[in-house]
């Protein structure tokens, strides 16, 4: 199976959304929840693949999802005809009545989290019946004290649940740059545990003091990012159903919004002659 | 001593754990630290929380989109209610800006401009809130209401084809103290719905100084306009059920001590607050 290829969309890219390299799409569930949208997010585009991509399912908190919010969730992918779900390896939140921090941290990599994000990941899917769920590996700048690798924490997940993974290629090559891990070596640990897959790639940039990797989603996708996609791929395989790529500031012009799918959809093609 | 034994969440840490993460909430970084088992990580918690301030500050800015501001202080009593207030767990949509608005309200002596303002803010939230929650009644009248532009439907043919009236059902009044938001060239709301004489309709039964705005849904946006306060009972009137003719709503509405409004409306005036209430989506024609 070729992957389908495309934008996370973002209202500067969708002109070229037509593209003919572009056949899939992600949404991002908080951009697309707007109460009083009177058509889908997608509109008239036509898409062979449309994912909706959550932040606040919080698989990392010690309550599971609240069923209001997937219920906002399964309306915008309703609506959008979307074949998939997704949202982070992480945790934005304590309780479903406590209080929000804004952005996704990673759990402490321990069994009794292990145990937490498992049975949470089994709430969501439960919820979704048919449409499958993809957790995504974080980009993070810390971490707590654990006990497990991170790889071997969503190995786990993964072969648990039966869920997807979204393995964003540029916050794995982030974390190893930071944390001092080789990226190539994570990948090929976790994919065997990968039912199916999704890709994330961005680019992100250094932080002049410390030295690391960011993922600001606001350049151009670095070579080394590229190259690690295509080994993502081979380990992939069929496995790989989508691939997008996200952009959030310093928005190119539309040679390059054009380029970096074409050449997403060229390394899967000069790639798949060999898997 | 410093230990390396990871916190348990789900175990004898959970207490430990939720206030870690209240804490990071509000940009609390000192019990995280120590819980964390990486380089730089105290810079680094407080590079996320400060990231995560400052996108809330943000989202807040453009969910209150605060006509002709009137706060000259608004950055910092941003600062302050997000280093005070931590983001509710699922907020979704427009619910901090209503509580920000909340804030204001409950911690500070405001000016009648200013309150107004803050009144626009809840309205609107208010309006999206209650649109979420009917969100199939509203994309019926906003069928409804598209149907009637499109097809130029009005007045005359309403009447003559025996047509239904249907009132916005997502909307919400408020009472402004003061006129700077409503004036003609305001930049904010309210459009005054005129009489046949081409004046602004007065709002003659709200006490002196005190307007009456109603704010509704319509096609992807939030509307408002001026209105008289007598309209207020009428609308009322209207929206319940069942649905009437508007030939059969003028004949009620005239009918001196109807028990329906407050006060008989002339059968003019009544097609002229339906035939602008239509144009501006406040009423359609089904």
């Amino acid at each position: 199976m070729f992957p389908a290829i495309g934008y996370a969309i973002r209202e500067p890219n969708r002109p070229f959304l037509t593209d003919p390299a572009i056949n899939a799409a992600e949404i991002t569930f908080e951009r697309a929840d707007d109460p009083l949208r009177v058509e889908t997010y997608v509109g008239d585009l036509d898409f062979d693949y449309v994912s909706v991509h959550a932040l606040k399912l919080s698989v990392g908190s010690l309550d599971p999802p609240s069923r209001r919010y997937m219920d906002a969730l399964k309306s915008i992918a309703m609506e959008n005809h979307a074949a998939a779900i997704s949202d982070h390896l992480g945790f934005t939140r304590d309780t479903n009545s406590g209080v929000e921090m804004g952005h996704f941290a990673p759990p402490p990599w321990t069994p009794q989290m292990l145990d937490v994000v498992c049975r949470n990941i089994e709430v969501v899917q439960r919820y979704f019946g048919e449409t499958p769920f993809f957790i995504e590996t974080i980009a993070r700048l810390f971490e707590f004290r654990s006990t497990l690798t991170e790889a071997d924490f969503l190995a786990s997940v993964l072969r648990r649940t039966g869920c997807g993974w979204l393995l964003d290629v540029t916050n794995v090559y982030a974390n190893a740059v930071n944390f001092g891990f080789d990226a190539y070596e994570f990948i090929a640990a976790v994919m065997p545990h990968a039912s199916r897959v999704q890709m994330h790639l961005a680019g992100g940039r250094r932080d002049p003091r410390s030295g690391w990797y960011i993922d600001t989603h606001s350049e151009p996708i670095p070579e080394p990012v590229w190259d690690l996609y295509g080994f993502a791929l081979q380990c992939g395989g069929s496995r790989v159903e989508a691939v997008f790529i996200e952009r959030d500031q310093n928005f190119p012009d539309e040679h390059g919004w054009r380029s970096e799918v074409r050449r997403a959809r060229s390394v899967a093609e000069s790639l798949e002659v060999t898997l | 001593m410093k230990t390396t034994v990871p916190i348990d969440p789900t175990g004898k840490d959970q207490a430990t754990w939720t206030n870690v993460i209240r804490d990071l909430a509000v940009g609390r970084t000192l019990r995280a630290a120590p819980l964390a088992n990486s380089p730089n990580a105290a810079h680094w918690l407080a590079d996320f929380t400060r990231g995560n301030l400052l996108k809330r500050i943000d989202k807040l800015h453009d969910q209150l989109d605060l006509p002709a501001n009137p706060f000259a202080d608004l950055e910092h009593l941003l600062e302050r209610y997000v280093r005070e207030i931590p983001l509710r767990a699922f907020d979704i949509g427009t619910t901090d800006a209503a509580r920000f608005a909340r804030w204001l309200w409950r911690h500070f002596e405001l000016t009648p401009h200013q309150r107004d303002a803050l009144r626009v803010v809840r309205c609107r939230c208010a309006v999206e809130a209650l649109a979420r929650h009917q969100r199939l009644v509203y994309l019926r009248f906003h069928e409804r209401h598209q149907w009637n532009l499109s097809a130029g439907i009005g007045w005359d043919l309403a009447v003559r084809e025996g047509m239904k009236l249907m009132v916005n059902p997502v909307r919400i009044w408020s009472t402004f103290e003061t006129r700077w938001l409503l004036d003609e060239d305001a930049d904010v709301v309210a459009r005054p719905v005129r009489r046949r004489t081409g004046e602004p309709t007065s709002p003659l039964s709200l006490p002196r100084g005190r307007y009456g705005v109603v704010f509704y849904a319509i096609a992807g946006e939030i509307g408002s306009v001026e209105l008289a306060g007598e309209v207020r009972p009428v609308l009322n009137v209207l929206s319940g059920p069942p649905l009437r003719s508007v030939a059969e709503w003028t004949d009620r509405l005239a009918v001196s001590g109807n028990g329906l409004a407050a006060a008989p409306i002339e059968p003019a005036d009544f097609a002229e607050l339906i035939q602008v209430g239509v144009a501006c989506g406040l009423f359609a024609f089904a």
